[in-house]
């Protein structure tokens, strides 16, 4: 009988992936790879399916939130994003943050509860062993960049990652997912119950993770933060009540902003107009309590004034209910240095190119002489220190 | 294999495939700096905290242990 091509391949496949692999010499297996080495009673393959369930749905939010801030910052043609609820942002950023910190206790425990199977001896049964340890190898390392370098990133402690950490840490967030779904795919079933012991451990590391949230998630739910003692920022930090990521002598706009040739370039349809400081403050003035709301998880919320960018995109000569205009700081380089507003935020009467800070005109820190501020952004795209805007209509 | 692992299987290497793409491809990406950063944390974490976790585990259960010797059977390493 002739078989089918493929099923022959299938099988000679099969029979590879599954062979059994060589073990070392006996000899080799020592320390930690001595059958009983580990001997807590502790560990058991329930309590590791409940902590990672656990971990397993904080992931998942983290990846969510994230891959949300990431296509608000880099919206692909399809996306859109709206203008309200104003503090849309604030919470799915937040719970991002929030979310990442309490996992680093659950991660700890499951990686302790699975650690004696690290010392697996043979290290590699069959091709489809090795394969499956490759990936948890891979999930494990990504796992622990991903919750060691958001933290490092919101204590800003930026020198300690040899790489752009937003890049890094979205596409190493990819890998985490992928390596994760595999694992899910792969993982034994679970076979018994929970003893009272592994009951009480598991509730230690809710605990961990329940007080590690109390003492941080103050940074962008008000009413903790006066406990707010692990956050690095709290609302009411900073000049003027409000926090600040990028000072401006770290900009490097000092002498720009404080030199009176200072003006705001307003480029549309219409032509080009210059405003000086005094001619902004001629302008109807507005009032918008809007939280500024960082991509490292703090938001603050204030009282902002200045012009409406709709009353500006109007002064260009473009119909403000459908323009999108591209607000560009004075600061020479960097990142955020330009960002683009779409139009359900160019046409959101909320959205200003604000002044004053609760009726004080800004700190430098904040953005003088003028900033972008808009409702339901990240805090990074709420461009300081403003020199020009270039109005389009869309089409 | 069930029809829901074999999908989360596909599913978590299509995943896989596109955070190499995106490593490999993506210029604000320092390669080096990202496998380096992957080895330390993971290296730290299996030699270094795992260890010292367990050994600070291990003796503070012994010191318990010698107080209420009729307790439960003594803990070995973590
Ligand atoms: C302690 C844990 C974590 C902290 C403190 C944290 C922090 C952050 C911060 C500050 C950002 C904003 C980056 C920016 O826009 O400049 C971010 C974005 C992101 N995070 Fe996390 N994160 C953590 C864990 C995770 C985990 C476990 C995942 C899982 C996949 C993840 C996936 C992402 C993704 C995909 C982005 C979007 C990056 C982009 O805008 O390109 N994060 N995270």
């Amino acid at each position: 009988m002739v078989r089918h091509p493929d099923a022959a391949m299938k099988a000679r496949l099969r029979r590879y992936w599954l062979a059994p692999l060589p073990a070392p010499p006996e000899r080799y297996r020592r320390g930690p790879w001595r059958p009983g080495f580990f001997r807590s009673g502790r560990r058991s393959t329930a309590l590791t399916a409940r902590l990672g369930l656990w971990l397993g749905l904080a992931f998942g939010i983290c990846f969510l939130t994230g891959l949300l801030s990431h296509v608000i910052q880099h919206p692909p043609g399809w996306f859109w994003w709206p203008s309200r609820p104003v503090r849309l942002y604030q919470v799915t950023q937040g719970l991002h943050v929030i979310t990442g910190l309490a996992s680093a206790p659950l991660l700890v425990a499951k990686l302790w509860s699975v650690y004696p199977r690290l010392f697996a001896w043979p290290p590699a049964r069959t091709v489809a062993h090795a394969a499956e340890r490759g990936a948890v190898a891979l999930l494990v390392a990504a796992s622990l960049f991903q919750v060691v370098s958001g933290i490092l990133n919101i204590f800003q402690k930026y020198g300690l990652m040899p790489f752009f950490f937003t890049a890094a840490h979205y596409w190493i967030g990819w890998l985490l997912i992928g390596a994760m779904l595999i694992h899910v795919g792969t993982r034994p079933r679970r076979t018994e119950g929970l003893s009272k012991d592994r009951r009480r451990l598991l509730l230690g590391v809710g605990a961990a993770a329940g007080l590690i949230t109390l003492f941080t998630a103050g940074q962008t739910v008000r009413p903790l933060a006066p406990v707010a003692l692990l956050a690095p920022r709290r609302p009411g930090d900073g000049p003027q009540g409000l926090p600040v990521n990028k000072t401006a002598a770290a900009a490097g706009v000092l002498p720009l902003i404080d030199d009176p040739a200072y003006r705001i370039i307003l480029a549309g349809p219409g032509g080009e107009l210059s405003l000086d400081l005094a001619a902004l403050n001629a302008l109807p003035q507005h009032a918008a309590i809007l939280p500024i709301a960082c991509v490292e998880g703090w938001s603050s919320t204030a009282t902002w004034s200045g012009v409406r960018l709709r009353d500006l995109v109007a002064m260009a000569g473009a119909d403000p209910d459908r323009a999108v205009a591209e607000v560009e700081s004075v600061q020479a380089g960097g990142r955020y240095r330009t960002s683009v507003v779409a139009p359900e935020h160019v046409r959101d009467p909320l959205t200003l190119i604000a002044l004053r800070l609760r009726g004080e005109v800004l700190h430098a820190d904040h953005g003088y002489p003028a900033r972008l501020i808009a409702p339901n952004r990240p805090g990074v795209l709420q461009t300081k220190w403003v020199g020009r805007i270039t109005v389009r209509e869309e089409t | 294999m069930t029809r829901v692992r074999t999908l989360l299987i596909v599913a978590g290497v299509a995943g896989l495939v596109h955070a190499v793409l995106g490593l490999l491809t993506d210029p604000d990406i320092r390669l080096a700096g990202v496998l380096i950063f992957l080895a330390v944390v993971l290296v730290a974490h299996d030699a270094l905290w795992m260890p010292a976790l367990l050994a600070v585990t291990t003796l503070v259960a012994r010191m318990r242990n010698r107080k209420t010797p009729e307790s439960t059977p003594g803990p070995g390493n973590g």
